[in-house]
């Protein structure tokens, strides 16, 4: 994956964010590059994309953290995990997704509908040939996520 | 004024519907997606000033419905407000192709969305 890549999804985040709950994160750290079995965070977002494209957008973060922002959100207080907060958590991530998409227009990328994991000790696996990059980032009141995006352009 | 707010995402739903209740409009008839929504449009009578449709859902998508109302003769005229994730020329273009009334992109402020209902509103009157 090609590091141009990473600022579309970086100012989609913030873009999403800013204007869907009312806080702008920032980025918080270097960018990793992660193959093999690693750990991820206890909520998890995946977007599958195609097109002229093959990979995935995922979100990750705690479940506090998520219960925050989707609270935010969605305007309304979520104190425990439930379909809210899922389907809250998928629905970010999709405009995020989207919105990436539309930076990176050349590539007519295709989103598969967001699928939302929640539980501990979650473990992701990236092939050698496609890692993923992981692009921490900070709320400014909520703590920290990350943005994680594999995608290599179809031959 | 009734409407028919088609979304998958339940929170996308509530948040569109808390934008139409601040509007004064309470007579809101939610389907989580195309095929639902076509079922809700018979069930009522196809009796609806305007529709809300996300684009990207399972089932039945947004663009299929459109096309669906467009051709069916009781709701061909019916104004369809599309939101869409994918701000990409293509996509909106397919929207409106089929027949779309307006569009709005998410993410989007409260007021965006309001400013798009009154543009359709406005047009009916």
């Amino acid at each position: 994956m090609k590091s141009e890549y990473v600022n579309p999804f970086v100012e989609a985040t913030v873009e999403t964010f800013e204007t869907m709950c009312g806080t702008v994160p920032k980025r918080n750290g270097k960018l990793e590059i992660k193959s093999g079995v690693f750990k991820t965070d206890d909520l998890v977002g995946i977007v599958g994309l195609s097109g002229n494209v093959c990979g995935a957008v995922l979100m990750a973060m705690s479940v506090e953290t998520g219960l925050k922002s989707v609270s935010s959100f969605l305007g309304e207080e979520i104190s425990e995990p439930d379909s809210d907060l899922m389907d809250g958590f998928g629905e970010i991530l999709n405009i995020i997704a989207g919105a990436a998409a539309a930076k990176l227009s050349s590539f007519k990328i295709k989103l598969a509908l967001p699928t939302v994991l929640l539980g501990q000790d979650q473990l992701l696996s990236g092939k050698q040939i496609s890692p993923w990059i992981i692009i921490p980032m900070m709320f400014p009141e909520w703590g920290s996520f990350k943005i994680e995006v594999s995608m290599e352009e179809k031959k | 004024m009734k409407v028919l707010l088609t979304d998958d995402s339940t929170t996308m739903r509530k948040i569109q519907k808390r934008v139409l209740t601040s509007m004064g409009i309470t007579d809101i008839v939610e389907a989580g997606d195309g095929t639902e929504a076509i079922k809700k449009l018979e069930e009522n009578n196809y009796d609806f000033d305007f529709m809300l449709c996300d684009i990207n859902m399972p089932e039945m998508s947004g663009l299929e419905t459109l096309r669906k109302i467009r051709s069916t003769p009781e709701c061909a005229q019916l104004p369809v407000i599309m939101c869409t994730s994918v701000a990409e020329k293509e996509q909106v273009m397919e929207a409106i192709k089929a027949g779309a009334t307006n569009y709005v992109v998410k993410p989007f402020k409260p007021d965006d969305l309001q400013k798009k209902i009154e543009s359709v509103i406005k047009i009916e009157k």
